[in-house]
């Protein structure tokens, strides 16, 4: 054991000196390659990360924005169909009062009409009534200036004409 | 003189500081550290979020040894905590290798006698070097076992009276636990060397353009010997943390 430490040249003091040796670059790999190393790794992970989340965030919502507007526009296309369909409707339902208040006009007209014409009627009717009446009136009153005896149906006949005449 | 002369187990003492000896692979050591640490202060200011190609690729590299690790370990929190331990041990080997096959590098020296003493040796060409990371290697595991298992539950892995069957078990962990050490230390520092003699022998021989395709294999085998000792400080991490599974089963039986 001797001679093979001997030999070797093996010497504690330079066995420690490589452990220190050994120590300083465990402390140099450590604390300025390894430990500063990890934590940028660290950092560009989580950036990375942070990255991917807002690019999915982003698609999400642009997903959603597509949804969004392609409803809206459903939406307003529908408002827009009822709206033409109500101003329809109601288009139609103003032509059919304005027809049927036309047609009642026209009823009421006609039957207006129809009253005057039958007032009319009654009146020429009342008219010729009275005036029937005059004729006969006169009629009588020249029968009497007549000879009562005379009176024939010639005469009759000639002084109805008469009268009719001078009317 | 011969090519014998140049050769030497031991490396070659140049001064000493303080009391503490400096020898030509602990130079190699200092500057091996020296590049770490001057690489890690200018790598620490250029990390930014968002990588350039110097990061990328450093981090490219620490992945691929998490991954490797996951892939041992099983888990990737275990494999992240314990990537630093891995990552040095990995590193100061393959860097100390590389630094030792520049070439010239052991032709700068000191004339002893006619003998060049190279300023520089590849450090893990002195078992000093390769004990060094054996026994921290070792140690952080079980330390690292400790931490995950409980210092009982660990401790029972090396002494358990229940019967005498894993009292030897417990006998054999030990000495396992030195074995490992002298495998570490001699593995890596019979290749080293073994590469430093081969490059030396072949530069001898014949110094022009022969050596180069042995330099090419020793960066090689410098990086294989890299990975072997950072590969098997993590099978044996895992084989210690993961000893806990089976204590557990074995406890649900024993109930």
């Amino acid at each position: 054991m001797q001679s093979l430490v001997q030999n070797f040249g093996i010497d504690w003091k330079v066995l420690a000196s490589q452990v220190f040796n050994f120590l300083v670059i465990f402390g140099v790999i450590t604390f300025l390659v390894y430990k500063p190393l990890a934590k940028s790794v660290a950092e560009r992970r989580k950036k990375i990360q942070e990255g991917l989340d807002k690019e999915e965030e982003a698609s999400r919502r642009l997903v959603e924005i597509n949804t969004l507007e392609s409803k809206t526009l459903k939406k307003a296309e529908d408002q827009a169909v009822d709206l033409i369909a109500k101003a329809e409707r109601r288009a139609k339902e103003q032509e059919a009062k304005i027809l049927k208040e036309a047609d009642e006009r026209e009823q009421e007209m006609k039957k207006k009409s129809l009253e005057a014409i039958a007032e009319a009627k009654e009146r020429s009717m009342k008219e010729a009534e009275s005036e029937l009446a005059s004729l006969a009136k006169e009629i009588l009153v020249k029968a009497v200036r007549v000879n009562p005896q005379s009176v024939d149906e010639a005469l009759l006949k000639r002084m109805t004409d008469e009268v009719v005449k001078s009317k | 003189m011969g090519i014998g002369d140049e050769i030497s187990l031991k490396a070659e003492h140049l001064f000493s500081i303080g009391g503490f000896p400096v020898t030509n692979t602990l130079l190699l050591s200092f500057a091996a550290v020296i590049v770490f640490v001057v690489f890690g202060l200018i790598f620490r200011n250029k990390i930014k979020v968002f990588p350039g190609k110097f990061q990328s690729f450093f981090e490219w590299i620490l992945e691929e040894i998490t991954n490797l690790m996951e892939s041992v370990l099983g888990n990737r929190a275990l494999a992240e905590n314990y990537l630093p331990l891995v990552a040095s041990l990995f590193f100061f080997v393959l860097v100390s290798n590389w630094l030792g096959l520049l070439p010239g590098l052991s032709s700068v020296g000191l004339r002893e006698g006619g003998i060049i003493v190279p300023f520089f040796r590849s450090p893990a060409s002195d078992l000093n070097f390769t004990l060094a990371l054996a026994i921290v290697s070792v140690i952080a595991t079980n330390i690292i076992a400790v931490k995950s298992l409980g210092i009982k539950l660990h401790l029972k892995r090396f002494f358990n009276f229940k019967n005498p069957i894993t009292f030897f078990v417990g006998i054999l962990e030990i000495i396992s636990e030195f074995a490992k050490i002298i495998s570490f230390s001699f593995r890596l520092f019979g290749n080293v060397f073994a590469g430093e003699v081969l490059l030396i022998t072949i530069g001898a021989l014949i110094p022009y353009f022969v050596p180069m395709p042995f330099l090419v294999m020793e960066l090689f085998v410098g990086f294989i010997q890299a990975f072997i000792f950072a590969m098997l400080t993590i099978v044996f991490i895992a084989a210690a943390t993961a000893l806990e599974e089976g204590h557990e089963e074995l406890q649900k039986v024993e109930k």
